[in-house]
């Protein structure tokens, strides 16, 4: 596999990235998530393209080693989701099992690999579907949820480390996060937590009512689209 | 004074007090052993009457763990209704987070709990909280908010109102809460 392959990779995983996202976050791509997906994804989809090209020169220990290394903390940050947020494990399996499905065909012969690697595409743009169901879930989408949640708020004030309460109940229970913000939505009351730069960055506005703000618009767009949260 | 007259009214006060007229000098331990009660029933009440100096403690110090021993001294118990209950007042009192930058939390999101409160980081003074004052901190609204009662607050985090109350005003005076009156 030549440089010119590599690139025809590289450019496929951008027009991929760009239409699933133009898709899932609604028309919302944010510079900062950009960068860090397209690195993301270069350093994932290279190595087993480049394998799967060129099989005689396949290395399992640093492929393992490397894709450990990339991809625990993607899964781990799943995991945790699905373990704190109790949410319904469907999406991680979706997901992992598509993931290693791809990451297994550099071993596998010819119609088995192809076979494997279109199920693991199916499998994975599955997960997506999900994200696409629950925009919430997707940090790009709650990114810009966030800021625009903040406009009409109060700003300059204080700051606080500690989470704050919203006792608005969640029929689902359910674990998100971007840049900055965690959120937590629980059966009885949601959980809003935002560092000191997001707060900062956000014009400092009053995390009581900016949570409260936050937490209504998601479950106004989960209702409209009459899905429940 | 409220600690006091919850271990006064407590079940077993008069056997330990009987205990240690009679064998001054015991452990916790070893009170709690002879009198078949839990040892942390008998140090907590023994820790109590102590504070109010109605018993003495000596620490002995040796092999292990230093031992506090126990001698009854008794004396006079005078209650000021008047004072007890002037907190009490302060349950309509809204309160919410100071927002001091020098402070920052140590929490648990699945339990919904503060662990503690650090004062100036990690490397700075903490203060370690019980299950029920951890609660009733997580529950308190973030600065600048419109606040909540101190009453609704207990009601929601199971801790009982006196023992909140007292806990809010440690708070203010440390900068952590701001009591709205």
């Amino acid at each position: 596999m030549n440089l010119l392959s590599i690139l025809l990779v590289f450019l496929g995983m951008l027009i991929l990235y760009f239409g699933i996202h133009l898709v899932i976050n609604r028309g919302k791509i944010k510079f900062d998530y950009l960068v860090i997906a397209i690195l993301y994804s270069f350093a994932i989809g290279v190595p087993v393209a480049y394998y799967s090209g060129s099989p005689d020169k396949f290395m399992p220990v640093f492929y393992v080693i490397y894709y450990t290394v990339f991809l625990l903390p993607f899964f781990g940050y799943e995991f945790y989701k699905c373990f704190r947020g109790r949410q319904t494990w469907g999406p991680f399996l979706l997901i992992f099992i598509g993931i290693i499905l791809i990451l297994l065909s550099p071993v596998l012969e010819h119609p088995v690999k192809f076979i494997s690697i279109l199920s693991g595409l199916a499998l994975i743009s599955g997960y997506f579907f999900h994200l696409f169901r629950y925009p919430h879930l997707n940090a790009m989408w709650l990114a810009d949820m966030a800021k625009k949640a903040a406009e009409n708020i109060e700003k300059d004030c204080r700051y606080s480390p500690k989470p704050v309460i919203v006792t608005t109940p969640s029929k689902k229970t359910s674990c998100t996060s971007a840049i900055g913000l965690y959120l937590l939505f629980k059966k009885n009351r949601s959980i809003v937590r935002m560092s000191k730069d997001f707060h900062q960055k956000l014009g400092r506005p009053n995390m009581e009512e900016y949570a409260k703000e936050l937490v209504k618009r998601i479950k106004k767009k989960t209702e409209d689209e009459g899905k429940t949260l | 004074m409220i600690d006091l007259i919850r271990i006064l009214g407590s079940e077993h006060i008069f056997s330990i007090i009987d205990f240690i007229q009679k064998n001054p000098g015991q452990n916790a331990s070893s009170i709690a052993s002879s009198l078949n009660i839990h040892t942390v029933t008998v140090q907590r009440a023994l820790e109590t009457l102590a504070k109010y100096s109605f018993v003495d403690v000596e620490e002995k110090r040796g092999v292990g763990r230093p031992s506090r021993n126990f001698s009854y001294r008794g004396g006079k118990l005078t209650i000021d209704l008047n004072d007890l209950f002037s907190d009490y007042d302060l349950k309509n009192d809204i309160i919410r987070e100071s927002g001091n930058p020098d402070i920052s939390f140590s929490y648990d999101v699945d339990k919904e709990t503060v662990n503690a409160i650090l004062f100036g980081g990690k490397k700075g003074n903490k203060i370690k909280l019980d299950v029920k004052t951890g609660r009733f901190l997580w529950l308190v609204p973030p600065p600048d908010s419109k606040g909540e009662t101190i009453e609704n607050i207990c009601h929601e985090a199971g801790v009982p109102l006196i023992d909140a109350i007292r806990f809010c005003l440690k708070m203010q005076e440390l900068d952590v809460l701001e009591v709205i009156r």
